[in-house]
């Protein structure tokens, strides 16, 4: 049962990637200052007595190793607690999360609706004027700042053409704008690692022993070289997601999205650590699961690993 | 006799291009039914260019058909293919033209299962749908000699060896019962014994569905097996053609018998106790002599003896006793060894100094495993080995370091082994500068480029300037800059056309006179091996067999594997084209259990010098 064991591993690997991640923002967030201090703000008359009640409080005042347990289990059995100043924490966080999710998925799908065809349209016709074109227009793409893209997007179309609205969520015309802000950097990327994953294997010899049965060059292109790319392609993603992530955080800001992003900053200016704490640690999780599914998707896609 | 034959291909006047660059000029030859013509050349004769532009896939690689008519007669009906539509091009492509490429091992596509590859074309062709198309698959297998054909549908590529991935190319390219084949070098990546598998499977193909064989390949042995027809070429331009026998015996051209002369021909050195150049007519090297392809030149007597026996009064330069070397394999949720390669087992044998030991096998017999345990490139599980006497292994990590100076290592592939982004000056002084023996670069560098006969120009050029014969002459330059004293030629000139192999070989073999130098040849083509060494060791499945004298072992085989290796070289005879039973048995896996070793053989000596494994059963 190689492939029980393989992933046994994988998962284990993943689990304690996570347990190595959420200790270090734990660490981190504590190394920032006394949250009870940060809780009752800089005014002047805190007495020791105070401090004292809030870190009983919060259980602030139980070891390290004892808070994160806590921490953990709670997140795992979706019992977060709550936060200083907003309530409970798990119907913000799940709210955050549908918001990203959804602005992820859709620029994600929409980024490989429209690089995947021209991705191989440039590998196929390497260095013709199509191809010149692409490139160019991915390198474009790639140069500019994510949040300099959507202020530009959101003059032209919400506040001089008026079309969409500026910011906030209300429905799907506002999912546009943001949409189209990472879409179009994403898709910059997806283009050059899609052309030239496909440029390497349509000059194996395989590609061109399928030609040679006669097979039309859909079938060529779509089944024998695009399965093969779809290896390397895959693999880029799952390294991409973690960008994507970073991303999102600044364009949910520009565009006031109410994301994991825009909660982890107003956590951060409130200085609302359980909720930041959270936020990152659950997008960590987020990104160590994307990448084991990238590693599911291996299996699936390469019997060299499947086999091993 | 000709009168009877159908033709089915006629190539008129064709010119190739790539690009501005011509690259077949004014081609033109007829295929029968049932024939097989041969189109022999170097690399960039543009015998591939033609195969390619018949199947009508010469766009796809950025070249085209300028002028000239490809037809191909298909019952009465005569299809021009330079001027086809593609969807029309696509019913004749895999279905009535069938091609077989070089490379088994990039071949097959390595996500899909053989079987779905198989069927593939036969849904596409022939309309055969989900279980007929598999048990036709399955009889395709068979009939390519694959064991167990039914299992062997559900494979992927990786699982199967060289040998075994041109068969199923082969079954391929036969399911949809082709008029004519097209083999592009189908055994040029294989080794010796495979290729005379594959070979007689191509003939055995031919003679049951009449087929027409168009066969591409630069080696003189092989088309001389195949052909009934030959047509050379040169750079473009077809220089000769004929019927295989006329051009076999009466050779028109210099350039045809240069081809045959640089062909290493097995028994061509019977009753020589000395290795012999071989003889390159009309080569820089051996410009002006004589134009008879048969008569080879005789080596000066060297001033070392050339023909060692076991018994000799000098110690050896290298001795290995009983040198064991494993690669353990990891498996398990624990990655434990449950599992080792048995790559060398118990392998002794000495080297002396001026003496070319030649180390012969198949790929996976452990051979260059025995190099590398030499050059202390991997460590043996047990053994000693002895370097002018001292013990290698345990010595200290300085007397190491100078054995790795003494001992060099020709790789095998000599566009891999050297640095892309290096100057050839850069590479050839990297080991100098490590040893501590560089005194004058530039003088150093040129005297080293001379000693392999290369201008010392190239010291400031990048290996993608070279050619393969010259990338491997700077890799022996690269040795050589060492002053080794054994070096270690691994496949040195198995990746480079016969007449380039000849010339590597004879260079070599001044080096060895000039310096005094040892070999460890370690090849796969016994008719190499018969030129170049003194002694010669035979290894299956990491031990050796048989070993003795080079005329011991080439005159005298004894065990059934050596004699095995020795009948599968093609003979370059038109008149006898060799019939060999074909074995659907590979040779059986080195990887054993931990608790289950080897059999380790025992010798018996029939001769001085010569010995032979006890255990003559092969599987």
């Amino acid at each position: 049962m190689p492939i029980v064991s393989y992933f046994i591993k994988r998962f284990l690997q993943a689990a304690f990637v996570v347990v190595v991640v959420s200790l270090l923002v734990a660490f981190a967030i504590r190394m920032t200052g006394d949250p009870a201090m940060m809780m009752l703000g800089e005014s002047a008359n805190i007495t020791e007595a105070d401090l004292h009640n809030i870190r009983e409080q919060m259980g602030l005042n139980r070891p390290f190793l004892v808070q994160y347990w806590g921490f953990m289990s709670g997140l795992f059995s979706g019992d977060l607690g709550d936060s200083f100043f907003r309530g409970a924490i798990a119907p913000l966080i799940w709210q955050a999360m549908k918001a990203t999710m959804l602005l992820a998925i859709i620029s994600l799908g929409v980024s490989m609706l429209i690089s995947l065809p021209l991705g191989i349209y440039a590998a196929r016709h390497k260095n013709s004027w199509g191809d010149q074109c692409i490139r160019i227009l991915s390198l474009t793409g790639l140069s500019f700042p994510n949040f300099w893209l959507g202020i530009m997007l959101m003059l032209l179309f919400s506040v001089t053409l008026k079309w969409l609205p500026v910011s906030g969520f209300s429905g799907a015309s506002s999912l546009i704008l943001p949409a189209l802000t990472i879409g179009i950097i994403l898709t910059a990327s997806n283009l050059r690692i899609i052309r030239s994953a496909m440029l390497e294997v349509l000059n194996s010899q395989y590609v061109m022993v399928a030609r040679a049965k006669g097979l039309s060059e859909h079938r060529v292109i779509y089944r024998h070289a695009l399965r093969n790319s779809a290896i390397t392609i895959i693999t880029y993603l799952g390294l991409q997601f973690g960008a994507l992530m970073g991303g999102l955080v600044v364009v949910e800001l520009v565009f006031n999205w109410p994301g994991m992003g825009t909660l982890a900053i107003e956590s951060i200016a409130q200085r609302d650590y359980p909720i930041l704490q959270t936020v990152v640690t659950v997008l960590a999780m987020l990104i160590v699961f994307v990448n084991l599914l990238v590693d599911v998707a291996y299996v699936m896609l390469d019997p060299r690993i499947r086999l091993e | 006799m000709t009168s009877l034959l159908t033709p089915i291909l006629d190539v008129r006047n064709l010119t190739l291009a790539f690009g501005k660059m011509p690259v077949v000029n004014d081609l033109s030859f007829t295929v029968n039914q049932g024939e097989t013509l041969a189109i022999v050349g170097e690399s960039g004769s543009g015998k591939s260019m033609t195969s390619l532009a018949i199947m009508g896939l010469l766009p796809h690689i950025g070249g085209r058909v300028d002028s000239g008519s490809i037809e191909f007669k298909d019952e009465g009906k005569i299809h021009e293919l330079t001027s086809l539509s593609d969807d029309d091009f696509r019913r004749i492509r895999g279905n009535d033209i069938a091609m077989i490429f070089q490379e088994p091992m990039t071949s097959l596509n390595p996500v899909f299962s053989i079987g779905s590859q198989i069927t593939e074309a036969l849904e596409l062709h022939r309309g055969l749908k989900g279980a007929e198309a598999e048990n036709e698959a399955a009889r395709l297998l068979d009939l390519v000699r694959l064991p167990n054909a039914k299992a062997q549908l559900k494979r992927y590529p990786h699982q199967l060896s060289g040998g075994m991935r041109q068969r199923v190319m082969i079954a391929m390219a036969a399911s949809c019962n082709p008029k004519l084949l097209i083999a592009d070098e189908p055994t040029t990546a294989l080794d010796v014994t495979i290729q005379a598998q594959v070979l007689q499977i191509i003939r055995d193909m031919q003679s049951e569905l009449n087929t027409a064989v168009i066969f591409i390949s630069h080696d003189m042995g092989v088309v001389a097996e195949m052909a009934d027809d030959i047509i050379v070429m040169k750079r473009g331009d077809m220089i000769e053609s004929n019927s295989a026998q006329e051009i076999i015996l009466r050779p028109g051209t210099d350039y045809t018998r240069q081809l045959m002369a640089a062909v290493p021909k097995i028994g061509a050195m019977t009753g020589k106790s000395a290795p012999e150049k071989f003889d390159l007519i009309g080569q820089s090297e051996q410009a002006g002599s004589s134009g008879k392809p048969e008569t080879a030149q005789q080596a000066e007597p060297t001033s070392k003896p050339d023909n060692k026996p076991f018994d000799n009064d000098d110690s050896p330069l290298v001795s290995l006793k009983k040198v064991t070397t494993h690669y353990p394999i990891r498996s398990g949720f624990w990655g434990k060894v449950r599992h080792r390669v048995h790559a060398a087992e118990s392998i002794s044998f000495d080297i002396y100094a001026g003496e070319t030991v030649a180390l012969v096998g198949e790929s996976g017999s452990g051979k260059s495993t025995v190099g590398k345990t030499l050059q202390q490139l991997v460590t043996p599980a047990g053994g000693e080995i002895l370097f002018r006497g001292q013990e290698m292994l345990s010595a200290p990590p300085e007397v190491r370091d100078r054995f790795k100076r003494e001992i060099q290592y020709v790789f095998q592939d000599p566009y891999g082994s050297l640095n892309p982004r290096k100057t050839i000056k850069a590479s050839l002084l990297e080991p100098m500068y490590h040893h501590g023996l560089v005194s004058d670069p530039a003088r150093q560098v040129a005297e080293l480029l001379e000693s392999v006969q290369l201008p010392a120009e190239f010291a400031s050029r990048y290996p993608h300037e070279f050619s393969g014969g010259q990338r491997q002459r700077i890799c022996i330059a690269r040795a050589l800059a060492c002053k080794p004293q054994l070096i270690i030629a691994d496949e040195a000139v198995s990746a480079l056309d016969v007449s380039v192999q000849a010339q590597v070989v004879n260079l070599l073999m001044d080096l060895q006179k000039e310096r005094g130098l040892s070999y460890l040849f370690i090849s796969h083509d016994m008719a190499v091996v018969e030129r170049i060494s003194h002694r010669v060791a035979v290894m299956y499945l990491g031990q050796i067999v048989e070993m003795g004298t080079r005329q011991q072992i080439f005159e005298n085989p004894q065990h059934p594997y050596t004699q095995r290796l020795l009948s599968a070289v093609p003979m370059m005879d038109p008149l006898r084209k060799p019939q060999r039973p074909i074995l659907d048995v590979e040779i059986p896996s080195p990887i054993r259990a931990i608790e289950n070793p080897p059999l380790i053989h025992t010798y018996r000596e029939i001769n001085i010098g010569h010995i032979v494994a006890e255990n003559l059963v092969l599987f």
